[in-house]
Protein backbone atom coordinates (compact mmCIF):
# COMPACT_ATOMS: atom_id res chain seq x y z
CA UNK A 1 0.00 0.00 0.00
CA UNK A 2 1.60 3.48 -0.95
CA UNK A 3 2.42 5.58 2.16
CA UNK A 4 0.04 8.54 1.95
CA UNK A 5 1.42 10.55 5.47
CA UNK A 6 4.40 11.64 7.12
CA UNK A 7 4.07 9.42 9.68
CA UNK A 8 3.66 5.97 7.16
CA UNK A 9 6.23 7.77 4.87
CA UNK A 10 8.62 8.08 8.06
CA UNK A 11 8.49 4.22 8.84
CA UNK A 12 8.73 3.38 5.26
CA UNK A 13 11.61 4.81 3.38
CA UNK A 14 14.98 2.54 2.73
CA UNK A 15 16.76 3.93 5.83
CA UNK A 16 19.69 2.40 4.14
CA UNK A 17 19.35 5.09 1.64
CA UNK A 18 17.52 7.80 4.02
CA UNK A 19 21.18 8.29 6.03
CA UNK A 20 22.82 12.28 4.46
CA UNK A 21 26.14 10.48 3.61
CA UNK A 22 24.93 7.19 1.89
CA UNK A 23 22.09 9.52 0.39
CA UNK A 24 24.43 11.29 -1.18
CA UNK A 25 26.72 8.16 -2.23
CA UNK A 26 23.54 6.49 -3.82
CA UNK A 27 22.67 9.89 -6.00
CA UNK A 28 26.16 10.13 -7.80
CA UNK A 29 25.83 6.76 -8.54
CA UNK A 30 22.31 6.90 -9.80
CA UNK A 31 24.00 9.12 -13.07
CA UNK A 32 27.19 7.64 -13.50
CA UNK A 33 28.32 3.98 -14.24
CA UNK A 34 31.32 3.96 -11.79
CA UNK A 35 32.72 6.64 -9.64
CA UNK A 36 35.81 5.90 -7.10
CA UNK A 37 37.19 6.79 -3.76
CA UNK A 38 38.33 10.05 -4.38
CA UNK A 39 35.50 11.47 -6.19
CA UNK A 40 33.27 10.25 -3.68
CA UNK A 41 34.60 11.84 -1.16
CA UNK A 42 34.98 14.95 -2.27
CA UNK A 43 31.33 14.96 -2.91
CA UNK A 44 30.02 13.56 0.50
CA UNK A 45 32.63 15.50 2.46
CA UNK A 46 33.73 12.10 4.62
CA UNK A 47 36.69 11.26 6.05
CA UNK A 48 38.49 8.00 4.22
CA UNK A 49 37.29 5.85 6.98
CA UNK A 50 33.56 7.29 7.35
CA UNK A 51 33.59 6.51 3.26
CA UNK A 52 34.76 3.07 3.34
CA UNK A 53 32.55 2.47 6.48
CA UNK A 54 28.98 3.76 4.61
CA UNK A 55 30.21 1.84 1.22
CA UNK A 56 30.54 -1.18 3.01
CA UNK A 57 27.56 -1.19 3.94
CA UNK A 58 25.91 -0.49 1.15
CA UNK A 59 27.36 -3.66 -0.46
CA UNK A 60 26.87 -5.38 2.07
CA UNK A 61 22.95 -4.90 1.48
CA UNK A 62 23.82 -6.01 -2.63
CA UNK A 63 23.02 -2.27 -3.35
CA UNK A 64 26.94 -1.69 -4.18
CA UNK A 65 29.64 -3.24 -5.99
CA UNK A 66 33.06 -2.39 -5.18
CA UNK A 67 36.02 -3.17 -7.65
CA UNK A 68 39.73 -3.04 -7.02
CA UNK A 69 42.19 -2.42 -10.29
CA UNK A 70 45.08 -0.96 -10.69
CA UNK A 71 45.74 1.89 -13.46
CA UNK A 72 49.12 1.77 -14.94
CA UNK A 73 50.76 1.18 -11.13
CA UNK A 74 48.40 3.53 -9.37
CA UNK A 75 45.38 1.12 -7.36
CA UNK A 76 42.09 2.67 -7.94
CA UNK A 77 38.77 1.20 -5.94
CA UNK A 78 35.44 2.26 -7.90
CA UNK A 79 31.85 1.63 -6.70
CA UNK A 80 28.87 1.19 -9.07
CA UNK A 81 25.49 0.28 -7.90
CA UNK A 82 23.45 -3.02 -8.34
CA UNK A 83 20.66 -3.59 -10.52
CA UNK A 84 18.89 -4.08 -6.81
CA UNK A 85 20.43 -0.72 -6.05
CA UNK A 86 19.38 1.21 -8.80
CA UNK A 87 16.03 -0.16 -7.63
CA UNK A 88 16.06 0.42 -4.45
CA UNK A 89 16.83 4.45 -5.48
CA UNK A 90 14.38 4.37 -8.00
CA UNK A 91 11.51 3.38 -4.96
CA UNK A 92 12.99 5.98 -2.60
CA UNK A 93 12.79 8.61 -5.02
CA UNK A 94 9.08 7.43 -5.46
CA UNK A 95 8.57 6.95 -1.45
CA UNK A 96 9.80 10.91 -0.85
CA UNK A 97 7.91 12.00 -3.91
CA UNK A 98 5.04 10.23 -2.34
CA UNK A 99 6.05 12.02 0.94
CA UNK A 100 6.00 15.69 -0.53
CA UNK A 101 2.91 15.38 -1.73
CA UNK A 102 1.22 14.30 0.84
CA UNK A 103 2.24 17.26 2.94
CA UNK A 104 2.11 20.10 0.38
CA UNK B 1 17.73 23.88 -6.15
CA UNK B 2 18.66 21.01 -3.71
CA UNK B 3 22.37 19.65 -2.68
CA UNK B 4 21.10 15.88 -4.17
CA UNK B 5 20.34 17.44 -7.63
CA UNK B 6 23.66 19.85 -7.76
CA UNK B 7 25.51 16.75 -6.71
CA UNK B 8 23.74 14.48 -9.53
CA UNK B 9 24.78 17.58 -12.47
CA UNK B 10 27.94 18.10 -10.79
CA UNK B 11 28.57 14.04 -11.56
CA UNK B 12 26.59 14.21 -15.22
CA UNK B 13 29.05 17.33 -16.37
CA UNK B 14 32.33 15.34 -14.36
CA UNK B 15 33.43 14.04 -17.59
CA UNK B 16 33.53 17.53 -19.39
CA UNK B 17 34.47 19.77 -16.55
CA UNK B 18 38.30 19.53 -16.76
CA UNK B 19 38.39 20.53 -21.03
CA UNK B 20 40.29 17.62 -21.75
CA UNK B 21 38.23 16.22 -24.05
CA UNK B 22 37.44 19.57 -25.97
CA UNK B 23 41.22 20.05 -26.23
CA UNK B 24 41.77 16.92 -27.92
CA UNK B 25 38.90 16.75 -29.90
CA UNK B 26 39.40 20.13 -31.26
CA UNK B 27 43.05 19.22 -32.16
CA UNK B 28 41.76 15.76 -33.97
CA UNK B 29 38.78 17.93 -36.01
CA UNK B 30 41.71 20.49 -37.11
CA UNK B 31 44.50 17.72 -37.95
CA UNK B 32 41.54 16.57 -40.25
CA UNK B 33 40.11 20.19 -41.17
CA UNK B 34 43.41 21.52 -42.55
CA UNK B 35 44.48 19.34 -45.46
CA UNK B 36 40.95 18.67 -46.15
CA UNK B 37 40.37 22.69 -46.83
CA UNK B 38 44.22 22.57 -49.16
CA UNK B 39 42.25 20.00 -51.10
CA UNK B 40 38.88 21.47 -51.67
CA UNK B 41 41.11 24.99 -52.39
CA UNK B 42 44.39 23.35 -54.54
CA UNK B 43 42.17 20.66 -55.73
CA UNK B 44 44.57 17.92 -54.74
CA UNK B 45 42.70 14.76 -54.36
CA UNK B 46 46.08 13.56 -52.34
CA UNK B 47 45.13 15.74 -49.84
CA UNK B 48 41.30 14.50 -49.69
CA UNK B 49 42.78 11.07 -49.04
CA UNK B 50 45.40 12.27 -46.66
CA UNK B 51 42.50 14.02 -44.52
CA UNK B 52 40.73 10.37 -45.03
CA UNK B 53 43.90 8.57 -43.40
CA UNK B 54 43.94 11.27 -40.46
CA UNK B 55 40.61 10.35 -39.31
CA UNK B 56 40.65 6.79 -39.42
CA UNK B 57 44.02 6.87 -36.99
CA UNK B 58 43.48 9.81 -35.40
CA UNK B 59 39.57 9.64 -34.03
CA UNK B 60 39.96 6.20 -32.46
CA UNK B 61 43.32 7.24 -30.84
CA UNK B 62 41.75 10.28 -29.51
CA UNK B 63 39.87 8.55 -26.91
CA UNK B 64 42.63 6.54 -25.83
CA UNK B 65 44.49 10.51 -25.34
CA UNK B 66 41.63 11.58 -23.42
CA UNK B 67 41.69 8.84 -21.13
CA UNK B 68 45.89 9.37 -20.58
CA UNK B 69 45.33 12.40 -19.64
CA UNK B 70 43.01 12.18 -17.53
CA UNK B 71 44.59 9.97 -15.63
CA UNK B 72 47.30 12.05 -15.04
CA UNK B 73 45.33 15.14 -14.62
CA UNK B 74 41.98 15.04 -13.81
CA UNK B 75 41.98 11.38 -11.60
CA UNK B 76 45.27 12.23 -9.34
CA UNK B 77 43.07 15.36 -8.63
CA UNK B 78 39.65 14.92 -8.03
CA UNK B 79 39.18 11.47 -8.85
CA UNK B 80 37.80 9.09 -11.52
CA UNK B 81 33.54 9.19 -12.57
CA UNK B 82 32.98 6.65 -15.82
CA UNK B 83 32.18 8.38 -18.88
CA UNK B 84 28.22 8.96 -19.50
CA UNK B 85 27.65 6.19 -21.81
CA UNK B 86 23.76 5.84 -23.11
CA UNK B 87 21.67 2.87 -22.81
CA UNK B 88 22.41 0.13 -25.12
CA UNK B 89 18.75 0.22 -26.68
CA UNK B 90 19.02 4.06 -26.84
CA UNK B 91 22.98 3.74 -28.78
CA UNK B 92 21.08 1.28 -30.92
CA UNK B 93 18.45 3.61 -32.02
CA UNK B 94 20.46 6.12 -32.71
CA UNK B 95 22.62 4.10 -35.22
CA UNK B 96 19.58 2.81 -37.44
CA UNK B 97 18.46 6.27 -37.30
CA UNK B 98 21.79 7.74 -38.61
CA UNK B 99 21.85 4.68 -41.16
CA UNK B 100 18.94 5.42 -42.25
CA UNK B 101 19.37 9.22 -42.38
CA UNK B 102 22.92 8.44 -44.68
CA UNK B 103 20.63 6.37 -47.01
CA UNK B 104 18.09 8.71 -47.77
CA UNK B 105 21.05 11.64 -48.34
CA UNK B 106 22.63 9.66 -50.58
CA UNK B 107 19.66 8.76 -52.37
CA UNK B 108 18.48 12.24 -52.60
CA UNK B 109 22.00 13.20 -53.84
CA UNK B 110 21.85 10.76 -56.47
CA UNK B 111 18.25 11.23 -57.28
CA UNK B 112 19.03 15.28 -57.61
CA UNK B 113 22.22 14.31 -59.83
CA UNK B 114 24.45 16.39 -57.48
CA UNK B 115 26.77 13.02 -56.70
CA UNK B 116 29.66 15.49 -56.57
CA UNK B 117 28.35 17.70 -53.99
CA UNK B 118 28.74 21.03 -55.98
CA UNK B 119 25.08 21.83 -56.26
CA UNK B 120 22.15 23.30 -53.80
CA UNK B 121 21.12 20.28 -52.55
CA UNK B 122 25.13 19.39 -51.04
CA UNK B 123 24.93 23.24 -49.24
CA UNK B 124 21.90 21.96 -47.84
CA UNK B 125 23.20 19.19 -46.83
CA UNK B 126 25.84 21.36 -45.23
CA UNK B 127 23.69 23.25 -43.75
CA UNK B 128 21.71 20.64 -42.37
CA UNK B 129 24.58 19.14 -40.83
CA UNK B 130 26.25 22.68 -39.23
CA UNK B 131 22.63 22.73 -37.88
CA UNK B 132 22.32 19.58 -36.28
CA UNK B 133 25.71 19.89 -35.06
CA UNK B 134 24.93 23.19 -33.48
CA UNK B 135 21.46 22.33 -31.92
CA UNK B 136 23.75 19.00 -30.55
CA UNK B 137 26.32 21.59 -28.66
CA UNK B 138 22.81 23.54 -27.71
CA UNK B 139 21.48 20.58 -25.93
CA UNK B 140 25.00 19.33 -24.31
CA UNK B 141 25.12 23.00 -22.81
CA UNK B 142 21.63 23.15 -21.10
CA UNK B 143 21.50 19.56 -20.01
CA UNK B 144 24.77 19.31 -18.42
CA UNK B 145 25.03 23.44 -17.32
CA UNK B 146 28.15 24.10 -19.36
CA UNK B 147 27.55 27.47 -20.81
CA UNK B 148 30.64 27.11 -22.70
CA UNK B 149 29.32 24.46 -25.38
CA UNK B 150 27.43 27.64 -26.76
CA UNK B 151 30.30 28.65 -28.51
CA UNK B 152 31.35 26.39 -30.73
CA UNK B 153 27.09 25.68 -31.28
CA UNK B 154 27.81 29.36 -32.69
CA UNK B 155 31.02 28.67 -34.68
CA UNK B 156 28.94 25.86 -36.35
CA UNK B 157 25.91 28.67 -37.24
CA UNK B 158 28.68 30.96 -38.41
CA UNK B 159 30.83 28.82 -40.28
CA UNK B 160 27.47 27.14 -42.62
CA UNK B 161 25.76 30.99 -42.65
CA UNK B 162 29.27 32.00 -44.24
CA UNK B 163 29.37 29.10 -46.43
CA UNK B 164 25.52 29.32 -47.57
CA UNK B 165 26.36 32.76 -48.55
CA UNK B 166 29.57 32.60 -50.58
CA UNK B 167 28.13 29.11 -52.21
CA UNK B 168 30.73 27.07 -50.71
CA UNK B 169 31.54 23.56 -52.13
CA UNK B 170 30.39 20.98 -49.50
CA UNK B 171 33.80 19.80 -48.95
CA UNK B 172 35.51 23.25 -48.59
CA UNK B 173 32.46 23.88 -46.64
CA UNK B 174 32.75 21.10 -44.12
CA UNK B 175 36.73 21.74 -44.01
CA UNK B 176 36.05 25.07 -43.26
CA UNK B 177 33.70 23.61 -40.23
CA UNK B 178 36.27 21.56 -38.79
CA UNK B 179 38.72 23.71 -38.67
CA UNK B 180 36.69 26.00 -36.96
CA UNK B 181 35.05 24.46 -34.32
CA UNK B 182 38.11 22.66 -33.52
CA UNK B 183 39.99 25.89 -32.98
CA UNK B 184 36.63 26.80 -31.27
CA UNK B 185 36.87 23.77 -29.22
CA UNK B 186 40.67 23.65 -28.25
CA UNK B 187 40.08 27.46 -26.67
CA UNK B 188 37.07 26.88 -24.52
CA UNK B 189 38.40 23.67 -23.63
CA UNK B 190 41.56 25.37 -22.69
CA UNK B 191 40.41 27.41 -20.89
CA UNK B 192 38.31 25.11 -19.24
CA UNK B 193 41.40 23.21 -18.43
CA UNK B 194 42.98 26.26 -16.87
CA UNK B 195 39.94 27.03 -14.31
CA UNK B 196 40.00 23.37 -13.71
CA UNK B 197 43.96 23.12 -12.73
CA UNK B 198 43.34 26.53 -10.47
CA UNK B 199 40.93 25.27 -8.94
CA UNK B 200 42.04 21.74 -7.87
CA UNK B 201 46.15 21.77 -7.08
CA UNK B 202 47.75 18.73 -7.41
CA UNK B 203 47.34 16.91 -4.31
CA UNK B 204 48.86 13.53 -2.89
CA UNK B 205 46.47 11.17 -2.98
CA UNK B 206 46.50 8.41 -0.41
CA UNK B 207 47.14 4.88 -1.21
CA UNK B 208 43.08 3.49 -2.22
CA UNK B 209 44.41 -0.17 -1.18
CA UNK B 210 44.20 1.18 2.73
CA UNK B 211 40.63 2.05 2.11
CA UNK B 212 39.30 -0.87 4.52
CA UNK B 213 36.53 -2.06 1.96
Amino acid sequence: MTPTTAFEFAADPDRLIHEPARLKIMAVLSVAESADFTYLMGETGLTRGNLSVQLTRLKDAGYLDIKKEFVGRMPRTTASLTPEGRRAFGAYRTYLGGFLDATA
Amino acid sequence: MNEILKTQQRTQSYWFGDGITEIVGGIALALVGVPLYAAAQFKMSGLSTLALGVMILLFPASAKVVRFLKDRITHARTGYVSYPKRPASKRRRGYVIALLLGVAVVSTLIALGDQSLQGVASRSLLLGIGVGMAAAFLVRAIKLHLPRFLAPAAACIAVVALAWGFEFQFIEGLALMWLVLGATLFLTGSMALLVYLHKNPRIEVEDDSNDGI
